[in-house]
C-alpha cells in the first residue's frame, strides 16, 4: 500500500509544471543527441551535467534520464533515414530500417520505431516500478563485505561483456581505479600521487573526467574524420508516416518481446542496449516463418530491436536506483551527477527520499508519451538536425565543454585536466579501450575503497569475510562466471556445431 | 606505426603503474593498500601485453591496433587531430589570457572561420548565438562567477 502511495505521489512531483518541462527538455535534448551521430547518451549527459548545477536535483535528474532514454528514440531516424546508427544501440535498426526507406516504406519503419519504443520503454519503466521494491528490500541486508563484492561484480561484468577485449577493458577499470585513489586519503591524511598539485588533493573532479573522455575525446576523433563539403545522403521519406494492419500484426509480437529482452539485458551490468537489440533481431530472425526477408527490409528487425533498446534504459536504472550500481557509461555518469547533488543511490534512497526515486521513474511513463508525440510530427526537423556542418557542432561542444569543466571552481588548471582526458579518450578509442568501465570504476573507486575497509576494520582484517555470507559467495561466483563466460561460450558454440555436423 | 602506437602506450601503462606502486609503498599500510592492489596487476597486465607485441610479432598487429580514421588517410588524420589538440589548448590558453566571455566568442569565430571554413555572416550570427547562449545560461541564470584573464588584469581592466 505504501507503494501505491509513493508511486502515486511520484506522479504528483514529476507532474509539477516545472519538472514536466525539464522532462520535455530532457526528451528532446535526448531526440537531438541521439539522432546525431556520434554523441551518444554518456557524452550528452555529461555535457549537460554543468548546466543543471544551479537546478533542483529531482528535476536535474529528471532532465538526465529524459535525455538517457530520448537518445534512444532519435537514434533509429539516423539509422533509418541515412544508414548510419545515430547512437550504437541502433545499429540493428539500420539493417532492415534502411532497406525499408529504400523501397519507400521509411515512414512505416520510422513510426513502428516510435510505437514500439513507446510500447517497450513503458513497459521497461513498469518493470522498473515492479522490481524497485523487492530488490531495494534485499539490498537493505547489504553490509560493507557485501556492497564491495557487488561493486567487484559489476566491475568484472563491466569489464569482460563491454567491448572487444574484456583483457583491454580490464585494463580500462584498472586504470580508473587508480585514478579515483588520487587525492588526501581521508582515513590517514596521507596525499596520494597528488604530486605537489593542489587541485589534486581532492581527488579528480568526476566532471572533468567525463566530460573530457566522452565529450572532447569526440572533438576529437570527430575532426579527423571530418571531410569538408560532404553531406550525409538522406532517403527522402514518402508517402505516410504511419505502418499498415499488415505490418503491426508483423511488428507486435516482436515489440513485446523485444521488450522483456531488453529490460532483462538491461538490467545486467555491461550488457547494454548493443546487445540487446543485437540478441532481438538475432531472435526475430531465428522465430519468422520467412528468414529470408531479414536485411531486405522485414519490419519486424525494425520493431524488436527498437524496442529492446527502448526498454533497455529502464533496465539500467534498477541497480542504479537500487544498489546504488551502474551497469554502464551513462548510468556511471549519471551516478557521478547523483553523488555531485550530495544523493547516494541505494536502497535507503527509496527510504530518505521516495519523492525523487518516485518523481523520477514516473517522469520516465510521462517522457515515453512524450517522446512518442515529439518523434512522429517533429521528424523532419529532426532530419534537418544531420544538415548541420560538423565544424558548428565541434565548436559548440568544445565550447560547452570547457564551460562545463572551467564553471565547476573556476580554476583554468581543471581546463588542462579536462583536456589530458580528452586525449586519453580519444588513444582509448583508438586502440579499441572501452571508455565506459573506466568512467564506471572511477565513480564506484572512492565507495569500493570504503566498503573494502570498513568490512576489514569489521573482521579484523580478516578477508574471509569478502565469502563469509551467502549473498557474498553468490556475488563471487556471478563474478568468476562473468569473466569465464566469454571464453566458454565460444567453446560452447563450436562443441554444439560439432556435434550437430557429427548427428548429420 | 600501428603497433608502434600500441608499444608506446602498452610501455607508458607500465611506466606509470610501476611508478605508482614505488610511490605507495612509502605510504601507511591503510593508505597503500587499495592502490597496490590496483597498481600491481594493472603493472603485470600491461608487461604482458608489451612482451606478448615485443616478442611475437603476429599477435603484435593484433594486439592493440591503432586505428585512425577509415575515411582519411594516416597522415592526414594525424594531422588533423593533432589540430583538434592544439585548438583545444589554445581555447584553454585563451580562456587564462582573456577570460571566459572573450575566450568563448574568439574560439567560435576562429573555429567557424578557419577549420569550419564557414562565411563571415555564419560565422558571425553563430558566434552571436552560443554567446548569447552562454551569457544568458551560465551568468544570468547560474550567476556562475567567470574571472578575468590575465591580459585584463596587466591592462588593469
Amino acid at each position: 500500500m505504501d507503494t501505491l502511495t509513493h508511486i502515486l505521489n511520484g506522479f504528483s512531483v514529476c507532474l509539477q509544471p516545472i519538472n514536466l518541462w525539464y522532462t520535455f527538455v530532457g526528451v528532446f535534448l535526448g531526440t537531438i543527441i541521439g539522432v546525431l551521430p556520434g554523441i551518444g547518451p554518456s557524452a550528452g549527459i555529461a555535457l549537460l551535467i554543468p548546466v543543471t548545477y544551479g537546478m533542483n536535483p529531482t528535476s536535474a535528474l529528471i532532465m538526465m534520464a529524459g535525455i538517457y532514454y530520448g537518445t534512444k528514440y532519435g537514434g533509429s531516424t539516423t539509422a533509418i533515414l541515412i544508414n548510419t546508427p545515430g547512437e550504437s544501440a541502433s545499429v540493428m535498426t539500420a539493417i532492415d530500417g534502411y532497406q525499408m526507406a529504400k523501397k519507400g516504406r521509411g515512414g512505416a519503419a520510422l513510426a513502428i520505431s516510435a510505437v514500439g519504443s513507446f510500447i517497450a520503454g513503458t513497459l521497461g519503466v513498469v518493470g522498473l516500478t515492479l522490481f524497485a521494491i523487492p530488490l531495494t528490500s534485499m539490498a537493505l541486508k547489504f553490509g560493507p563485505a557485501e556492497y564491495f563484492m557487488l561493486m567487484f561484480f559489476a566491475m568484472t561484468a563491466v569489464s569482460t561483456l563491454a567491448g572487444k577485449s574484456p583483457a583491454k577493458a580490464v585494463i580500462a577499470t584498472l586504470i580508473g581505479l587508480m585514478i579515483s585513489t588520487i587525492g588526501i586519503d581521508l582515513q590517514s591524511g596521507q596525499p596520494r600521487y597528488t604530486m605537489g598539485v593542489p587541485e589534486l588533493q581532492d581527488g579528480v573532479g568526476f566532471v572533468i573526467a567525463v566530460v573530457g573522455l566522452f565529450a572532447i575525446a569526440e572533438v576529437f576523433s570527430q575532426m579527423e574524420d571530418m571531410t569538408k563539403g560532404v553531406r550525409p545522403e538522406i532517403i527522402k521519406l514518402q508517402g505516410r508516416l504511419w505502418f499498415t494492419r499488415e505490418e503491426w500484426n508483423l511488428s507486435v509480437r516482436p515489440i513485446l518481446r523485444g521488450g522483456v529482452i531488453g529490460f532483462i539485458i538491461g538490467v545486467l551490468p555491461g550488457a547494454g542496449g548493443t546487445i540487446a537489440s543485437i540478441m532481438s533481431y538475432v531472435w526475430e530472425k531465428r522465430l519468422s516463418k520467412h528468414p529470408e526477408r531479414f536485411g531486405h527490409g522485414a519490419i519486424e528487425g525494425v520493431a524488436g530491436p527498437e524496442a529492446a533498446n527502448n526498454s533497455d534504459t529502464a533496465g539500467a536504472l534498477v541497480p542504479l536506483l537500487t544498489l546504488g550500481i551502474p551497469g554502464g557509461g551513462a548510468t556511471a555518469v549519471m551516478l557521478g551527477a547523483f553523488i555531485m547533488y550530495g544523493i547516494q543511490p541505494g536502497p535507503l534512497l527509496f527510504q530518505n527520499r521516495p519523492d525523487l526515486v518516485w518523481g523520477l521513474v514516473d517522469s520516465m511513463y510521462v517522457g515515453n508519451i512524450m517522446l512518442l508525440i515529439l518523434n512522429l510530427p517533429l521528424i523532419g526537423l529532426f532530419v534537418r538536425l544531420l544538415y548541420i556542418p560538423g565544424g558548428m557542432l565541434m565548436a559548440l561542444i568544445m565550447a560547452i565543454s570547457t564551460i562545463g569543466i572551467y564553471a565547476i571552481n573556476g580554476n583554468p588548471v581543471e581546463l588542462y585536466f579536462g583536456l589530458l582526458f580528452g586525449v586519453m579518450g580519444y588513444v582509448f578509442r583508438k586502440v579499441d579501450i572501452p571508455v565506459a568501465p573506466l568512467v564506471l570504476s572511477l565513480v564506484l573507486g572512492g565507495i569500493m575503497e570504503q566498503s573494502f575497509r570498513q568490512a576489514m576494520t569489521i573482521s579484523g582484517a580478516n578477508p574471509g569475510i569478502f565469502v563469509g555470507s551467502t549473498i557474498c559467495i553468490v556475488l563471487l561466483a556471478l563474478s568468476v562466471l562473468s569473466v569465464l563466460l566469454p571464453f566458454m561460450l565460444p567453446r560452447l558454440k563450436s562443441w554444439r556445431e560439432g556435434s550437430a555436423n557429427a548427428e548429420a | 606505426m600501428h603497433s608502434k602506437a600500441s608499444l608506446i602506450l602498452g610501455a607508458g601503462i607500465v611506466l606509470v603503474s610501476g611508478a605508482a606502486i614505488v610511490i605507495a609503498l612509502d605510504w601507511p599500510l591503510k593508505a597503500r593498500l587499495f592502490p597496490l592492489a590496483i597498481g600491481i596487476p594493472v603493472f603485470c597486465m600491461a608487461m604482458a601485453e608489451v612482451l606478448w607485441g615485443l616478442l611475437d610479432p603476429a599477435a603484435r598487429s593484433e594486439a592493440m591496433e591503432f586505428r585512425l580514421s577509415d575515411e582519411a588517410q594516416g597522415g592526414v588524420a594525424v594531422r588533423r587531430t593533432l589540430l583538434a589538440v592544439a585548438w583545444m589548448a589554445g581555447f584553454s590558453a585563451a580562456i587564462v589570457l582573456l577570460g571566459f566571455p572573450s575566450a568563448i566568442a574568439l574560439l567560435v569565430l576562429c573555429y567557424l572561420r578557419l577549420q569550419g571554413r564557414e562565411g563571415w555572416i555564419v560565422s558571425g550570427i553563430f558566434t552571436l548565438v552560443v554567446w548569447a547562449l552562454f551569457y544568458t545560461v551560465f551568468d544570468r541564470l547560474l550567476h556562475l562567477p567567470f574571472p578575468a584573464g590575465l591580459v585584463q588584469g596587466w591592462l588593469g581592466l
